[in-house]
């Protein structure tokens, strides 16, 4: 966590405050955005644009209510859902999604211990996050995806600790029926390791 | 026994949340209840799936940008680039601008930019005195209604402020409750622990709770106050269900039964009653079609006729709001920077479109119904600088701003709020070293003042305005104290007069008046739900834990 004096000089315009700043939260925004949008442009451009929003609006953030990175994640979501309204993304072919993933991270995607069928989980679980409602798609993503509790979750989207695990709860329910739909059923147990 | 799983508990036991004798008794409820196990074996499979696949989908980014190289781009775009995106339209505008200016010239010596008609309900306010000037305003007298001053003078040195003796006597047991809906006579209905709960008579304190097995959303009383309407999700789709609740039969229906067509397969969101009538505004989420260009639409149901039919279609569709018992407004996202709205009548002609650009993020640039009946939209206006409030007079087009910023302060936070009968606006701004202020603008006099509180450094938590007009209540936490604070500013007076104040993180919000004026309702954060009454000057715990 950085220091409030590195926030203050940031606030009354220190370019190099604000760069390191920016160097520091510009990954994490982006890892938000691109789990949200499933698109390596939008999530690009959604980062710059929600963390240079932060960084120029300091004097709105409130320490006293939480985190500088829970701010600004509330700001990366509105900006995903705005960019997900306007562009109403198109299904994003998933195996073309790993492909485009696989070339931007240094590790492997696929290490060699995974079998194809591992992978086709995997893809099958990321499709049919993608096919939930808007709230519980966000929910599921910040609390696996993203590691963050209940209580942030709830400050993040704008709701109570106890709403985002309801939606959490309601969205492992509607996977489940869509995962159950797309797989047999006994395969999908196997593969959760519930023979 | 336990109750049926809930998701707190199926959660907190797959994450391993629970302690040993939690852990026991959930365990042996799994082994006497096939349902709930069987749905245990769901989240559980689903969870563990979730797990696995989590860390593969985890991106980073190809490259950091350059901040020098991004900030320069922001900071330095013509504000004239962003309004204008080719020449013609900066013509247009130019032309505009100059018709703009002639047009003002000639009403200026007539009478003041703003013509406000104070509205029939403002029979309270004859003894209204003008809120003075911001330099002559003296510090309000605070004094403390329903808790001891010593323990909760907000002063930036005190300590916490103490639990309040009143805390440990609500009237229902909840950890979770809603807004409260409160109906023209002042009853009130409210959703705890995912029930519904509806008060037997107006102010009587005693609770019916609607059993449904479900968990509810807020409910929203119908104009007659005898009929409710709420989103339940007991269906395993996981999408909300309305249902329609009748205060003489007590009966709970679910609206696709009171309808003449299938609900379509959309998600709805809200509910919006006409203020004259039984029909109801449903706006909703999802294609229609599979092809249609359109993401969200907007529905017109008839409860005595059980007619229901389709108003428009439209894309990113943000709010519904009845305008007057025959026109309502939508707004839709044009993009980042743009909200537009427009008015419809119930046989779906578009009566008005208007947009306004936006450069900022969520509340700021926002279009705000005011007066609905004399069709005058409130407009905050951060895109210009100074800012400004405008008013849209909708039936002739004109804008007109009623306040321009000065001092070098700009909006900040929480919406203005104008009180019912059209005099006062308070509003919060920030000024250039981060410091906030409450202000108030009286339309009236055109004079400016502001709601001194004696705290060093705090946030506003927004507010409400009776219905006359007479008392604003609002909400204040101060971090330094650790501290959540309600005040009552009486603008007749110009008193203010600490209401409630309570340590922790949680603020005071949702504050819902009864049209009478007498009683304000608010949550403390989700926890809990309060009453005060304006003229006993008494506090009551309605619902927390």
């Amino acid at each position: 966590m950085y220091s409030t004096q590195l926030f203050r000089r940031a606030e009354n315009g220190d370019t190099l405050a604000q760069g390191e700043l920016f160097r520091h939260y510009y990954p994490p925004s982006y890892r938000l955005a691109y789990s949200l949008l499933n698109n390596q442009e939008d999530a690009e451009e959604v980062a710059q644009d929600a963390l240079t929003y932060a960084l120029m609006n300091l004097a709105q953030f409130d320490s006293a209510k939480g985190a500088f990175t829970s701010w600004l994640y509330t700001i990366t979501v509105s900006r995903c859902r705005n960019k997900r309204r306007r562009k109403q993304l198109a299904e994003i072919p998933l195996l073309g999604w790993l492909v485009n993933e696989k070339k931007q991270t240094a590790e492997p995607l696929n290490p060699p211990e995974h079998t194809a069928a591992q992978q086709e989980e995997k893809t099958a679980v990321y499709a049919a996050i993608q096919k939930l409602p808007e709230k519980q798609r966000e929910a599921i993503i910040l609390r696996y995806y993203h590691d963050l509790s209940y209580g942030d979750i709830g400050e993040i989207v704008g709701c109570s600790a106890n709403t985002a695990q309801s939606r959490v709860w309601l969205a492992q329910k509607r996977l489940y029926g869509l995962l159950t739909g797309q797989m047999e059923l006994d395969t999908f147990r196997s593969a959760a390791g519930h023979d | 026994m336990i109750r049926h799983i809930n998701s707190k508990v199926g959660l907190a036991y797959f994450e391993g949340r629970l302690d040993a004798a939690q852990q026991a008794k959930l365990e042996r409820h799994l082994a006497d209840c096939p349902a709930c196990r069987s749905q245990m074996l769901e989240h559980q499979t689903t969870h563990d799936l979730l797990l696995a696949a989590g860390q593969d989908f985890s991106a980073e980014p190809s490259r950091v940008p350059n901040w020098s190289q991004v900030k320069p781009q922001q900071a330095q775009r013509p504000l004239w680039k962003t309004i204008f995106h080719n020449g013609s339209q900066l013509a247009m505008a130019g032309i505009a601008l100059v018709l703009l200016l002639v047009f003002i010239w000639q009403l200026r010596p007539q009478q003041p930019i703003l013509e406000v008609v104070p509205s029939v309900t403002a029979t309270g306010v004859s003894n209204y005195e003008p809120t003075p000037q911001a330099t002559t305003l003296p510090s309000p007298a605070v004094s403390i209604i329903g808790i001891s001053p010593t323990d909760a003078a907000p002063t930036a040195t005190a300590e916490p402020t103490p639990e309040t003796a009143e805390r440990n006597t609500y009237t229902i047991a909840a950890d979770e409750i809603s807004a409260v809906a409160l109906n023209g006579q002042g009853r009130a209905a409210f959703v705890a622990d995912g029930t519904l709960y509806v008060e037997t008579a107006a102010h009587s304190a005693a609770y019916t709770a609607i059993a449904d097995h479900a968990q509810n959303r807020p409910p929203v009383w119908s104009a007659d106050g005898q009929e409710l309407l709420f989103f339940s999700e007991a269906d395993d789709t996981g999408l909300p269900v309305l249902m329609h609740w009748t205060a003489d039969t007590g009966r709970l229906t679910p609206l696709s039964d009171l309808i003449d067509r299938p609900l379509p397969d959309v998600s709805f969101r809200n509910v919006h009653w006409a203020a004259d009538g039984r029909e109801i505004l449903l706006p909703a989420f999802g294609q229609l079609a599979q092809d249609s260009e359109w993401d969200s639409s907007v529905w017109l149901a008839d409860l005595d006729s059980g007619h229901m039919s389709l108003v428009v279609e439209a894309t990113a569709l943000k709010s519904v709001e009845w305008l007057n018992s025959d026109e309502f407004m939508m707004t839709v996202d044009c993009g980042m920077d743009c909200t537009i709205m427009m008015a419809y009548d119930r046989v779906k002609t578009l009566l008005w479109k208007a947009y306004h650009e936006r450069p900022e993020f969520e509340a700021a640039s926002d279009f705000y119904v005011l007066q609905p009946n004399e069709r005058r939209i409130l407009i905050l206006n951060t895109f210009d600088s100074p800012q400004t409030v405008d008013v849209l007079n909708t039936a002739t087009g004109e804008i007109a701003t009623v306040l321009e910023l000065t001092g070098g302060v700009e909006f900040a936070g929480q919406q203005p709020y104008l009180a019912a009968n059209g005099r006062i606006l308070v509003y919060q701004v920030v000024g250039e070293a981060g410091e906030t202020t409450i202000q108030t603008f009286n339309l009236e006099d055109r004079t400016t003042g502001t709601l001194t509180l004696q705290h060093e450094q705090f946030t506003f938590g927004g507010g409400a305005w009776d219905s006359a007009g007479n008392y604003f209540i609002y909400s204040v936490t101060d971090a330094a104290i650790g501290a959540a604070y309600v005040y009552l500013w009486q603008p007749g007076n110009n008193t203010t007069k600490l209401v409630q104040a309570a340590a922790g993180e949680a603020r005071f919000q949702h504050f819902t008046w009864t049209v009478d004026g007498r009683y304000v309702y608010y949550n403390l954060g989700y926890r809990e739900l309060w009453q005060y009454d304006v003229v006993a000057g008494e506090l009551r715990g309605v619902a927390g834990q």
